[in-house]
């Protein structure tokens, strides 16, 4: 099969994910009579019964579970994605979601460049030295890492960071939201720090980074010992082949041993898994962004779902899976490019 | 040995017969009828149902000892024995590896400690204290007055802002915002924590190694529908399905429960079928085929206790992770009911108030890092410990 072939297949079988996961979080959503009635935003109190109807028979409300669906789906594929309800000022979901998109992404980049920054030398360090003391070490880091509750920790940082940092006197950091100075730049990405760059707005900037500091650090924590555990475990798998043996036994230097030949291999499946990472980041914010008040789109949805607003849960749940579903395909590609020995 | 087992297993099963008999009579025509039992007035259809389950019960014990009794007879019996002896050697030269690693042993000892802990939590503490009816001398309501308190004499300072109790009682770790001792309600919180995660790994591993085997080994469309059915599950941010069907089921513990499993039940399926995949091209699978043995007994008598290693570590690596989500969705508000003492809704009574009573997001968090932590250590070490390559 050639590649292109692979990936076509691909592409077919993603519509049909995102559209089982669509189907699963509808019938969820909508199929309980819980929170919003997906019709609530479009009506206004001046509104007669007839116009209410009116507004039901267009958008499907009035069918059966099942056939709502394809009206919903024809709705979205029309680019209307329903409204939210008040607490969105009901506006359209799709333009909620796009504007908050940017913190989420933004808070996703800087936690997967400090999970790779602090991760692939502890996954190294763990083994080279397999079985001893710095392995043993890095391994606690990294599984204290995945034991942790995601919330618990924010609140530690928020705690020893923002509180007792301002009671010591210290410089501290802020506890919580994206930017102390909101409107101070014009909004061009909707990332505080990349806008305060592109504004040459350093002291915005400046302070749109410290905000970033304490819940990037906190996601990064919770991924930064699974990188490290695949990277110990595929470095100790690349050790063992007779190429580096070979390599030694030319009399290459350790160093060079390990950074030239061992690591370029070794890091291959740390590399995709990154890619996995950023997507799955990207959807499993939500607590750290509930905890430092980010206003990104995981904090949203989890308003959503106590709002039991079906709209803007749809949009959210369908752009993560679609971004996720991608990952692993751009994932599985980029496994051919960097290891000529897969072919599919 | 074998003729004895199933004379045995004959007589148990006419006892069986009798039994099973003489509770239908009971339950079918004894109404009305009541006769006394140390000094205690017994219906008949009542000792009818439990003639009826002992009956039962010795039925299905007979038919199974005279079918061991067959297959003993049939089957040489020292294969049978040798293959035992191996897995149990194999299971003690595991054991012995683990030893030697030390953080496999802390690991162990703490989740064995926590283990324990949860099964006598209830003994240890009064359960009653977790709801108002605990404490008779505040007239059946909360101490509400001591709420937030943290004791005066402690070694902590947790600065200004913070209420400090001065009377008689003892709170090593505080008040919660009902005036609880807090460490008593952490040790009432860690059976429930522990009880859930040991229901929701066990159901989800059950099912998805189930799903997973019969999918490796049926192949074929069945297992590329269920592959494409974890393909939407794996499409999903975990939390995200979780919360969702929380939200629209209700909050008891076993929607919680559900919601959970939903969200862990497809790692499993992934990993058995490659598993399977792997061990059906294997020489004794094709030797069992040509001795004849069927799919079901190849399937679940050879191959997958043989490839059920990684699925054990998988779910012990699990089970920290299912505390955590567990908790995470009481912690979100999805808890049953505010007072019931859980990690999760333990912290989040603390929430507000982070700032003036600190130790009630720490304690109980702390208490779940180091439960996860435990049963993390104990998987890591297994997988590295049941790797045939590195077991050497």
């Amino acid at each position: 099969m050639k590649i292109y072939e692979y990936v076509i297949r691909r592409l077919i079988l993603m519509v049909f994910v995102l559209l089982g996961v669509s189907a699963l979080v509808f019938y969820l959503a909508r199929g309980f009579p819980t929170g919003i009635a997906p019709w609530a935003p479009y009506i206004h109190p001046k509104m007669t019964a007839e116009d209410i109807a009116e507004v039901k028979r267009i958008h499907g409300f009035d069918q059966p579970l099942h056939i709502q669906y394809f009206y919903w789906l024809r709705d979205i594929l029309h680019g209307d994605w329903g409204r939210t309800g008040i607490w969105a000022q009901g506006r359209p979901a799709n333009e909620v979601f796009l504007s908050h998109f940017p913190y989420t992404v933004e808070l996703s980049v800087a936690a997967i460049i400090l999970t790779v920054a602090i991760g692939l030398p502890l996954g190294i360090i763990s083994a080279l030295k397999n079985n001893k003391l710095p392995d043993h070490v890095s391994r606690i880091i990294a599984l204290t890492g995945y034991s942790t509750p995601s919330y618990w920790f924010g609140f530690i940082l928020q705690l020893v960071f923002f509180y007792y940092f301002t009671i010591w006197g210290l410089p501290h950091l802020p506890s919580s939201g994206a930017s102390g100075m909101e409107g101070m730049v014009a909004r061009v990405t909707g990332m505080p720090v990349l806008d305060g760059l592109l504004a040459g707005n350093l002291p915005y900037t400046i302070d749109a980074l410290k905000h970033l500091i304490l819940p990037a650090f906190s996601l990064a924590f919770l991924s930064l010992g699974f990188l490290a555990r695949i990277v110990r475990a595929s470095m100790l798998e690349v050790m063992r082949q007779d190429y580096i043996t070979l390599a030694r036994s030319k009399g290459l230097k350790e160093r060079v041993v390990i950074y030239r030949h061992a690591l370029k291999n070794a890091l291959i499946p740390a590399v995709t898994l990154t890619g996995i990472f950023f997507a799955a980041l990207l959807g499993g914010a939500m607590i750290t962004e509930y905890v430092f008040a980010w206003p990104g789109v995981g904090q949203l949805s989890l308003r959503a779902v106590f709002q039991g607003d079906s709209n803007f849960l749809l949009v959210y749940t369908l752009v993560i899976a679609a971004v996720i579903v991608t990952a692993n395909l751009v994932v599985d590609v980029a496994y051919v490019f960097l290891d000529p020995r897969i072919k599919y | 040995m074998g003729l004895l087992m199933k004379l045995g297993g004959i007589v148990t099963v006419l006892f069986g017969i009798v039994f099973t008999l003489a509770g239908a009579y009971g339950l079918a025509g004894g109404t009305g009828i009541t006769f006394t039992i140390n000094e205690r007035v017994v219906s008949a259809q009542e000792g009818g149902i439990v003639f009826l389950i002992v009956g039962i019960i010795m039925l299905l014990g007979g038919i199974a000892m005279t079918y061991v009794a067959r297959a003993a007879r049939l089957m040489p019996e020292r294969p049978e024995r040798g293959e035992w002896a191996a897995r149990w050697a194999d299971l003690k030269y595991t054991l012995h590896l683990l030893r030697k690693n030390p953080l496999v042993m802390a690991g162990s000892m703490i989740a064995i400690f926590f283990v324990a802990l949860s099964l006598l939590a209830n003994l240890i503490v009064d359960p009653n204290l977790a709801v108002p009816t605990g404490y008779p001398e505040f007239e059946h309501s909360y101490p509400f007055q001591r709420k937030f308190m943290w004791p005066k004499h402690s070694v902590i300072n947790w600065g200004p802002g913070v209420r400090l109790y001065e009377g008689p009682e003892q709170f090593y770790l505080g008040t919660d915002n009902w005036g609880r001792d807090l460490l008593k309600m952490i040790i009432l919180a860690i059976p429930v924590d522990v009880e859930n995660a040991v229901i929701v790994t066990v159901l989800a591993a059950t099912f998805g190694t189930l799903i997973g085997a019969l999918a490796g080994y049926v192949g074929g469309v069945v297992e590329e529908a269920v592959l494409r059915i974890t393909d939407i599950f794996f499409a999903f941010p975990a939390l995200v399905l979780a919360l969702v069907f929380a939200a629209m089921f209700g909050r008891t513990l076993p929607t919680l429960r559900l919601a959970l499993l939903l969200v862990w039940w497809p790692p499993y399926v992934r990993l058995m079928r490659g598993q399977i995949l792997s061990e059906k091209q294997k020489g004794y699978v094709e030797a069992l085929r040509g001795l004849g043995a069927g799919h079901l007994r190849i399937l679940f008598r050879h191959i997958i206790p043989n490839s059920i290693y990684p699925i054990l570590v998988q779910a012990t690596l699990d089970f920290g992770g299912v505390i955590l989500t567990f908790s995470a969705l009481m912690f979100l508000g999805f808890s049953p009911s505010p007072s019931l003492p859980e990690l999760g809704n333990l912290a989040a009574s603390g929430y507000e108030h982070i700032f003036e009573a600190p130790w009630l997001i720490i304690f109980p968090g702390l208490t779940m890092l180091i439960i996860a932590l435990a049963f993390n250590l104990v998987g890591d070490g297994l997988r590295d410990v049941l790797d045939p390559k590195l077991r050497r």
